[in-house]
């Protein structure tokens, strides 16, 4: 396996599964953690090429994990998906402040949250490859 | 999709305990901000989690939930944490348990039942503030009558569209066929009929019971067309139908939801506006090498691999990104982007399903009887070279089978935790209804014991805490007047002990009374009265285990106490634990249930009585021991012996079993101390034997109405024993 990592944080396992099912399905190689000091730890033992964060989660929460991993001079532009219940502007505007790229509302359509990881990892979008 | 849902089911669960535990917490105090939000957490995980499957009305209900703890939680609308009264606790548990119910379903029937709508509706108006709607007209035409509409699945939402429509809902007569009425047929006359869901109006018979000429069938529909259109379909029958007009609200879409083509455009859009975000200089640094590199990759992605550096100049503002977006990236290949590397594996804990255990189970316990039939074989093997060999190899094997079952008996073991769970939620519940003000104290819930034993205990102890809650712990006025603190202790304690496990529910309550138990059990005609003033206080507290006793004053809603505790006393006897009681009137009673640490597999005393073996599980057993002839004194038929400075009662096995008494004359006599929740029995038997760990069988067939047997099991030399119920025998 050797497609684009994706480092899926959500204190949902149910959530994690989805994520992990549907972007394995797509070639993507994907590493889980349960909130964002889990989630800080393994991006720096191993950087993503993308993140995909909660927003609500015990001991750190997304915001405070996107503005970490901003900070830090090896994964501050790792690029990052916010993923939250919310559908509010506000919420959205939130997740870009903290340093997210995309915002994608819970629950996400298998679909899009497999084309949105394709566009901000460079893989080309509606077609099967192996990069 | 279903290991998926499995997932969910045990996230679920897990979840609704830990909102539960916090729930409880915060009524306790309610400016314990830690609980709001780990309350507010699992009712928005959960939301999140439901959203994934098609279960509108429990995320629904999640939802509100989560929505009452965010005003609580931010102190919105007036409300602060300390609003959180016994009755929003009162609805938050209700929500909980349904949510609780509706798992179960899930996991049992894998959907949710027919009225989860309806039954979400209630709960989430109750959370909402709790106004109950009145009783819709049967056509006025409100949403609030047609709770189903505001649940439709985001499928069906999507089917019916928005805007004002017409709600049919529609229970036929059972009888309907009968009285030539079709309701296919009356929604084949709706017109712009958009939505027909026919669900069963009553949980489906199994298919054998099954009536095919009722009609237990519900229809809800929406039509795009007005309420005078729709409702000429249904003259015939105007009792059995609602019709009235709903509007429903065009669903939010998310810019995510759009189309993957527009989804680049908008992405590269939103990479743009980032750039004009506020911040710090070193957030807004962060954020353009973040952008740079989230567009590149985008770029590359759409087929026009940009240098990077060329988008790093871009990356200025908004402006300047959405110009050089517009005048097309150059042509160069960007950097390789995906780096490779192999994804280390999250530990996950192994969930195997219990009928898998329980088959490994069984057959250690086999293979341990087996192993045992060897020993004989090796000391008749002799003392030649393979006969050595054979010893030394059954040595092995036995250190084996040993390791291999203690691992087995690990496995299945679960902290009581488990049981000591719904505990909290008990009392609280309990002592609010009886208005008693009580300290529950948990202890030793780290304390493993196989999951079978758990099983047994669960439901004897919820019986054990609701009768120390009904009639121990008295009301604080009582108290008060007794000088005890107003706040009741009820303190469940768990521990280990010697090869089993032991707990205790202990309360500082109104105690038993013994004299009041004399009394009482010569006024049920249970016993004499010179019998019953003969009897210990001991003894006579432990009257409360007799089959249908009671001291009650009063027979409450919640435990009758005789009853019950001689339900405790069965449960815990069956699965050859033993129960004691100690109570001191006016500080409290003690009861303790001491269970083996696994049913598999029952230690036993082997005795002997008429040259046959019979097996005692040892946790009835209390001391074996030879009691000189001279002391077994005899009044009438009954026999007694004076053990450990108390009269205890004496049998003779062979007499239970209707052999023939032993003609050998002897000095002593061997008695096995038996201890029964009425207290202690001495069983006199030929001859006592080792002690023996067996895999307990029931009775099978023809033995199967044999009373006075727990089932028959092989010793370890392959002979055949009965294991003696004996508080059937006795």
């Amino acid at each position: 396996m050797s497609g684009p990592r994706v480092l899926v944080v959500d204190d949902a396992v149910t959530v994690r599964a989805f994520s992990r099912r549907v972007l394995e399905a797509d070639g993507f190689v994907v590493d889980e953690a349960v909130n964002g000091i889990e989630g800080l730890e393994r991006a720096m033992a191993a950087p993503p090429d993308l993140v995909i964060v909660d927003v609500n989660m015990r001991k750190m929460d997304g915001y405070t994990m996107l503005r970490v991993l901003r900070r830090d001079p090896g994964l501050r532009d790792v690029p990052a998906i916010m993923i939250s219940t919310e559908s509010k502007d506000s919420d959205r505007e939130q997740a870009l402040l903290a340093g997210a790229n995309w915002y994608i509302v819970k629950p996400p359509r298998p679909e899009v949250l497999v084309e949105a990881a394709r566009l901000l990892t460079g893989r080309p979008p509606n077609r099967e490859d192996a990069p | 999709m279903s290991e998926l849902f499995d997932q969910f089911v045990v996230e679920a669960q897990e979840l609704l305990e830990t909102a539960g535990a916090a729930l409880l917490a915060l009524e306790r105090d309610p400016a314990d901000r830690a609980s709001v939000d780990e309350l507010f957490r699992a009712f928005h995980t959960l939301k999140g989690a439901s959203a994934l499957f098609d279960m509108a009305p429990f995320t629904r209900l999640v939802h509100a939930g989560e929505d009452t703890l965010s005003l609580l939680r931010d102190g919105r609308r007036g409300m602060t944490p300390a609003l959180m009264t016994p009755e929003l606790a009162d609805r938050l548990f209700r929500a909980l348990d349904q949510c609780a119910r509706w798992v179960a379903a899930l996991e049992e029937a894998g959907a949710l039942p027919a009225d989860a709508a309806e039954a979400a509706e209630g709960l989430v108006r109750g959370l909402a503030g709790g106004e109950v709607a009145a009783g819709a007209a049967a056509s006025g035409g409100e949403a609030d009558a047609f709770p189903w509409v505001a649940a439709l699945t985001d499928a069906e939402r999507a089917a019916v569209g928005d805007g004002a429509l017409t709600a049919i809902d529609y229970t036929p007569d059972p009888e309907c066929f009968f009285t030539g009425d079709d309701p296919l047929a009356l929604f084949r006359r709706v017109p712009d009929l958009r939505l027909l869901r026919i669900e069963p109006s009553e949980p489906l018979p199994p298919l054998a019971q099954m009536d095919p000429y009722r009609c237990i069938l519900r229809f809800r529909a929406l039509s795009g067309a007005g309420m005078e259109a729709v409702t000429p379909a249904f003259r015939s029958v105007p009792d059995q139908v609602r019709i009235g007009s709903v509007t429903l609200a065009a669903a939010a879409v998310s810019p995510a939801a759009a189309l993957p083509d527009s989804l680049a455009a908008a992405m590269l859009e939103e990479q743009a506006r980032i750039l004009d975000l506020p911040g710090s200089t070193a957030e807004q640094d962060s954020r353009r090498a973040a952008v740079a590199r989230a567009v590149a990759a985008i770029l590359t992605a759409l087929g026009q691999p940009t240098e990077r550096g060329a988008v790093e100049a871009a990356c200025v503002d908004a402006g300047t990104m959405r110009r050089f977006l517009a005048d097309g990236p150059a042509e160069k290949p960007a950097t390789a982007e995906p780096r490779s590397a192999s994804a280390p594996v999250p530990r996950r804990a192994l969930r195997v399903e219990p009928e898998r255990m329980d088959a490994l189970m069984a057959l250690v316990g086999e293979l341990s009887v087996v192993k045992g039939q060897l020993g004989p074989l090796v000391r008749r093997a002799g003392n030649g070279e393979m006969a050595r060999d054979l010893k030394s190899f059954s040595a092995r094997l036995d250190s084996l089978v040993g390791d291999l079952r203690h691992a087995a008996l690990r496995l299945r073991l679960l902290p009581l935790a488990r049981v000591f769970d719904p505990l909290p939620r008990l009392v609280r519940d309990t002592a609010r209804r009886l208005d008693k003000n009580v300290e529950l104290v948990l202890e030793g819930a780290e304390t493993e014991a196989d999951k079978d034993i758990l099983d047994v205990l669960g439901e004897p102890l919820l019986h054990l805490v609701r009768n120390a809650l009904d009639h121990g712990i008295e009301t604080p006025e009582r108290r008060a007047a007794t000088a005890k603190p107003p706040a009741g202790t009820l303190r469940v304690r768990a521990f280990q002990d010697k090869g089993g496990v032991v707990v205790e529910v202990s309360d500082d309550g109104a105690g038993i009374d013994p004299a009041a138990m004399r009394r009482a059990a010569v006024a049920k005609g249970l016993m004499e009265p010179d019998a019953a003033a003969a009897l210990s206080d001991t003894d006579a507290v432990r009257l409360v285990f007799a089959p249908g006793f009671s001291t009650a004053g009063s027979v409450s809603d919640l435990s009758g106490r005789g009853v019950g505790m001689d339900a405790v006393r069965a449960a815990v006897e069956r699965a050859g634990g033993r129960v004691e009681v100690v109570s001191t009137p006016g500080s409290g009673t003690r009861v303790r249930l001491s269970l083996p640490l696994t049913l598999s597999i029952t230690r036993v005393v082997v005795v002997e009585a008429a040259g046959s073996l019979y097996g005692i599980p040892v946790a009835l057993v209390g001391g074996v021991q030879r009691v000189p002839r001279a002391e077994i004194r005899s009044v009438k038929r009954a026999e007694s012996v004076v053990l450990r400075d108390r009269v205890v009662p004496l049998v003779r096995l062979r007499r239970l079993l209707a052999q023939p008494d032993d003609e050998r004359s002897r000095e002593t006599v061997c008695v096995v101390l038996a201890e029964l929740g009425d207290g202690p029995v001495a069983v006199a038997v030929d001859d006592v034997g080792e002690r023996a760990d067996v895999v307990l069988r029931p009775m099978t067939g023809v033995l199967r109405g044999l009373r006075g047997y727990a089932g028959t099991a092989v010793l370890g030399d392959g002979r055949l024993i009965l294991v003696l119920d004996l508080r059937e025998l006795l």
